[in-house]
């Protein structure tokens, strides 16, 4: 499915964002963003490799510490593995589109 | 330096917990002393295990920013053509990326869906990872 570049950037989307699609009353189709990449930073030539190492390190950083506060620094291989299981067998309503 | 392509299982543990070898593997990257590499495929099985069961709580803009901080530093290739190596067909993209990506390394938990190393390629999970690591830099400093 490819939407136009106006709408997809109208609504904030990069290319290549993972979209879920349900159907709605009417029989109309709802498209949802999922998890994006923020493509500005693939993107910016402002920042060298070791700023963009530094900031990825950061980023990690707070992950973990928000893993942490929510208990899932506790997950065990076996059950990220499962999650991983689920993703892969992700119902058809969940798929990947490139936005254009 | 090194180059290796993380199983997706490897990427999560490291996101998630500080502490254990996939987190040191992950530290080596921010540390510019590993090179990862990635393909389409890979990235959007990153980014996409995150929006499942329980990590789908962690905030999805700093999933997006980790996505994008990791596609900006690792080596992006496209695979131009399709491996048949693991039983588990996803986990023939990973093989995919490192074969296109000249890959030192697969690092993975789960050796048992990685048999057989790919050309160049070796499977290894992140402690034999860090031990390697460990030698090389030991060897540097002789």
């Amino acid at each position: 499915m490819v939407i136009p570049r106006g709408l997809r950037e109208a609504a904030g989307v990069s290319e290549g964002t993972l979209m879920q699609v349900t159907l709605v009353e009417g029989g109309r189709l709802l498209i949802t963003p999922q998890l994006a990449i923020d493509r500005a930073i693939v993107t910016s030539p402002l920042k060298n490799r070791k700023q963009l190492l530094k900031e990825l390190a950061s980023t990690v950083a707070e992950l973990r510490r928000e893993a942490k506060a929510k208990g899932l620094d506790l997950l065990t291989i076996r059950q990220i593995d499962a999650t991983i299981a689920k993703a892969r067998r992700a119902p058809s309503k969940t798929t990947r589109r490139r936005a254009e | 330096m090194i180059r290796a392509v993380l199983d997706t299982s490897v990427l999560v543990s490291a996101v998630i917990s500080p502490h254990g070898p996939n987190a040191q593997v992950f530290d080596l990257i921010t540390a510019d002393k590993i090179l990862p590499c990635i393909s389409k495929a890979m990235l959007a099985e990153y980014r996409r295990v995150f929006s499942y069961d329980r990590l789908r709580h962690l905030d999805p803009q700093r999933i997006a920013k980790l996505c994008g901080l990791l596609e900006a530093v690792a080596v992006k290739v496209r695979p131009s053509r399709a491996l048949k190596i693991s039983d588990h067909e996803d986990d023939n993209r990973v093989y995919e990326c490192a074969a296109a990506a000249n890959a030192d390394y697969i690092v993975t938990e789960n050796t048992k869906h990685f048999k057989k190393p790919y050309k160049t390629t070796k499977i290894v999970n992140a402690r034999q990872l860090l031990a390697l690591v460990a030698e090389a830099g030991a060897g540097q400093e002789r």
